[in-house]
């Protein structure tokens, strides 16, 4: 009987030392600013178009300040992401981020850093930008007439999404689930305004590596009891531009979902552009997304 | 007995005492502001409805009152309203939220009379005592205690009514008050109801092979036997509705529109961004089953699982002597074994609910508060069972085995204070080695109060703040400590970043702005930085 009582003292007494030790343990050592420099000018120096730099979610604001403005952030990438770029992930040696396999090469760097680089686990497709999670304050903006900037969506809605200030009350961006085509689709939402446009900014993304493309697809479609009880509606246009047109939507006075996908740049943002000759009961609602694709 | 009684109430006071001294330590959530105004509405229209205020029992009057977070069930808001009342001096929020200290207290008090009722005087205090000290040293639990929402007080009125249904087996008037209790706790929080599926399990189990009632045919002479139904199992599904319709006047109307309405929103719960592995669940599918218990296993402090699981298998051999003798006489045995087999059931079916109940998943250890008190419970147990089954000198060995665990949980629990919320045990390697594995540093949107101290010694005059990458939440909060005075009045959270003079970092990484955010501003003049185990928590920057 004492040999049980011996085993489970031995663990519960390694259990709370190993907490004692994890509560009670120092803090880490601060990374001193010239590493960080160092690792900034390493990451340029083996970097290439389409790779996603991430660094460790322990360094401080203070620590992250030399890396100036270099694209990095503490998130792990998607899997898909994964799998058709390289990764560059600036880490701490002595508190290593978890959830990558193991590197294709390690760089040791100044102080307690390290530069660890991943290569694609694979080639498959890999989402890179979703507007229906990923809006913000600086996704909408009005312009009346087309090309004058009349409103940007800025302000916080108590219901969530961005309001238009001076702007009529149904004209934000918000995230709506939309009966569309008989089926309650989540979107946003994107109602059209006579007389100018709704105006929907994509962010610049990295720029694809060799032998693949950015994919923008855009879809829209009006709400079913918009159709069905407005017979003489306005058919809304969607341009869709990155330094000039690159594709269109144009929906239809009609119940569905429709949808374009353009092939556009790195380092540049994309405009989603809504307009219609007449704004009566266009409920539309909007989503696009942006997919790294191989080329064919 | 009596000298045993006695050692209880003051374990149970302690308890008290070292919650409510450290209460306004503890920063408001983001579900604070939905519940303390409910609970003053509630209890206001009490107050009125009490004194035949004609108004008050009209239909406007009733919706009026209860229409604030009508999406939740009332009896936690009408003690958080009555706390307010009665705790007025420690200022709106912290008053009202006095009473989740309550009902934390009352969970402490379930575990002693738990225990002592079937382990016995002195067996019971030892079991029960280590329970209680573990759940106060608890550092996620200890601080839900503290915070006006409804995750702990229906962990307690969960325990209750378990405590009741066990009694019920020696007590018929337990059986009814079980129905009662039953009642308050399914209109507390939604994870009251099923209790019945561990206490259905329970009662199968302890009554197979037992005597069951008959039924004896005419002349036929044939008989029909009838299930042996528990009268807690009656009283539950009787009663206990009734005393859930009755709590809640905002059911009265239109009652079966809204009970159709209350059972939606919980089906279809938004998502909540959760941070799992480094991946953000916000919508379904949600967070995988196993999330929960992975939460529980790198959150609850490693002595107290290891001990749990001591508890765990020593309960072998009680419950098996239960199971075996079902009509055996009611002694120690007995009552231990069904104490153990209870608890047993309660602790996996209070998570398994959540982790397989197909709805979202979210905020750490949250949506399973009733689990802990079984947890400490078992606990208790298997620091029964190494004191007793040591024999000489080991003895000793089992005492310091125990006062390890305890100094190990309370150091938890002190060295993360109000940021219990931030605490990861040594299976994940700590805060930092959650932090690194992809878990969320804290949630919940929590308005530290060291922060609003710092604001208070160091913002300009006039200051305007915004919270990154979620101000609307503390939009909400700091409206409190402004009210209370704990906040300098001309220190305000403004709605656009563009208008701050200070921005405050979160680093909370399940918004997905969260690294753009930090990029933004990681050049701009640092401030301020609370950094725990080398994790950065917040950040003040000027802008």
């Amino acid at each position: 009987m004492n040999r049980s009582v011996i085993i489970a003292a031995a663990v519960v007494s390694i259990a709370a030392l190993a907490d004692l030790w994890v509560t009670l343990r120092p803090g880490l050592e601060p990374i001193p600013a010239d590493a960080m420099q160092a690792a900034r000018a390493k990451v340029l120096e083996q970097q290439k178009p389409g790779d996603r730099v991430v660094h460790s979610p322990l360094f401080t604001v203070r620590e992250l300040a030399p890396l100036g403005d270099l694209r990095a952030k503490p998130d792990k990438p998607p899997a898909d992401v994964m799998s058709s770029r390289r990764i560059l992930l600036i880490d701490r040696e002595d508190a290593p981020m978890g959830g990558f396999a193991a590197p294709s090469e390690t760089i040791d760097l100044p102080g307690a850093l390290v530069l660890k680089i991943f290569a694609p686990s694979g080639d498959g497709t890999a989402s890179l930008y979703a507007l229906l999670t990923q809006f913000d304050a600086n996704t909408l903006h009005i312009e009346r007439p087309r090309g004058r900037v009349a409103s940007r969506c800025t302000q916080p809605r108590a219901e969530g999404g961005y309001a238009c200030p001076g702007q009529p009350e149904w004209l934000y961006v918000a995230r709506r689930d939309l009966t569309i085509d008989g089926k309650s689709r989540a979107c946003l939402w994107a109602h059209p305004t006579n007389g100018g446009a709704v105006v929907f900014t994509i962010p610049a993304q990295p720029a694809a590596p060799p032998g693949r493309a950015l994919a923008l697809t855009v879809g829209a479609g009006l709400a079913d009891d918009a159709v069905n009880g407005t017979p003489d509606g306005a058919p809304v246009q969607l341009d869709v531009e990155q330094n000039g047109r690159i594709g269109e939507v144009r929906v239809p006075n009609r119940v569905g979902w429709y949808e374009t996908t353009a092939t556009i740049v790195g380092g540049a943002p994309a405009q989603i552009v809504i307009t219609t000759a007449r704004d009566g009961r266009r409920h539309l609602c909007v989503d696009a997304r942006i997919e790294e694709v191989r080329v064919r | 007995m009596k000298r045993a009684r006695h050692i209880a109430m003051v374990i149970v006071a302690l308890y008290f005492v070292v919650l409510a001294a450290g209460h306004t330590s503890f920063g408001l959530t983001d579900d604070d502001d939905f519940y303390v105004p409910a609970g003053v509405s509630y209890v206001d229209w009490i107050g009125r409805a009490l004194t035949f205020d004609r108004e008050a029992w009209t239909r406007r009057g009733v919706d009026a009152a209860f229409n604030p977070n009508h999406e939740h069930p009332p009896v936690a808001k009408y003690v958080f309203g009555l706390c307010r009342y009665a705790f007025g001096f420690l200022g709106p929020t912290d008053a009202s939220r006095m009473g989740t200290v309550l009902f934390s207290t009352l969970i402490a008090a379930l575990l002693m009379w738990l225990a002592m009722r079937h382990f016995g005087r002195h067996r019971g205090l030892f079991v029960g005592g280590l329970a209680v000290l573990f759940l106060l040293t608890l550092p996620r639990f200890h601080f839900h205690s503290h915070a006006a929402t409804l995750d702990v007080p229906v962990a307690a009125m969960y325990l209750a009514t378990a405590a009741l249904a066990l009694a019920a087996e020696r007590s018929r008037r337990a059986a009814i008050w079980c129905g009662v209790v039953f009642g308050l706790a399914s209109a507390t929080k939604l994870n009251a109801p099923f209790l019945v599926v561990p206490y259905l399990i329970f009662a199968f189990a302890v009554r197979r092979g037992a005597g069951r009632a008959e039924v004896r045919g005419g002349e036929s002479g044939r008989t029909l036997p009838l299930p042996n139904v528990p009268l807690a199992a009656v009283t539950m599904a009787t009663i206990g509705p009734l005393v859930f319709l009755a709590s809640w006047p905002w059911l009265w109307n239109d009652t079966v529109k809204r009970v159709g309405e209350y059972v939606q929103f919980h089906l279809n719960h938004y998502g909540i961004y959760f941070l799992y592995f480094g991946r953000v669940y916000d919508k379904a599918p949600f967070a995988p089953w196993h999330a929960m218990f992975t939460m529980a296993a790198i959150t609850v402090p490693v002595a107290i699982t290891a001990l749990a699981l001591v508890g765990i298998y020593a309960s072998k051999g009680p419950i098996l002597y239960r199971l075996k003798h079902p009509i055996a006489p009611d002694d120690d045995d007995k009552r231990a074994g069904d104490l153990l087999l209870f608890t047993i059931l309660n602790a996996v079916v209070s998570i398994a609910v959540v982790a397989f109940s197909g709805g979202a998943k979210y905020g750490g250890a949250k949506l399973f508060m009733p689990f802990f008190p079984f947890w400490c419970l078992l606990a208790g147990y298997g620091g029964l069972w190494l004191y007793e089954r040591a024999e000489g000198k080991l003895r000793r060995v089992a005492v310091a085995v125990l006062a390890l665990a305890l100094i190990s949980t309370a150091a938890q629990t002190i060295r993360f204070g109000p940021y219990a919320l931030s605490q990861y045990n040594a299976v994940v390697g700590g805060l930092r080695g959650a932090t690194t594995t992809g878990f969320e540093r804290q949630y919940y949107d929590i308005a530290f109060r060291d922060l609003v101290d710092w604001l208070n010694v160091h913002a300009p005059k006039n200051a305007r703040v915004h919270f990154l990458p979620n101000n609307w939440e503390y939009v909400r909060t700091y409206k409190w400590y402004r009210a209370a005075g704990d906040l300098r009045k001309d220190i305000q959270v403004v709605n656009t970043e563009r208008s701050a003079q200070l921005v405050i970092v979160t680093h909370e990484r399940r918004f997905l702005r969260y690294g753009s955010d930090l990029m933004r501003y990681r050049t701009k003049e640092v401030l301020e930085e609370k950094v725990i185990d080398g994790v950065p928590i917040w950040t003040v920057v000027r802008r």
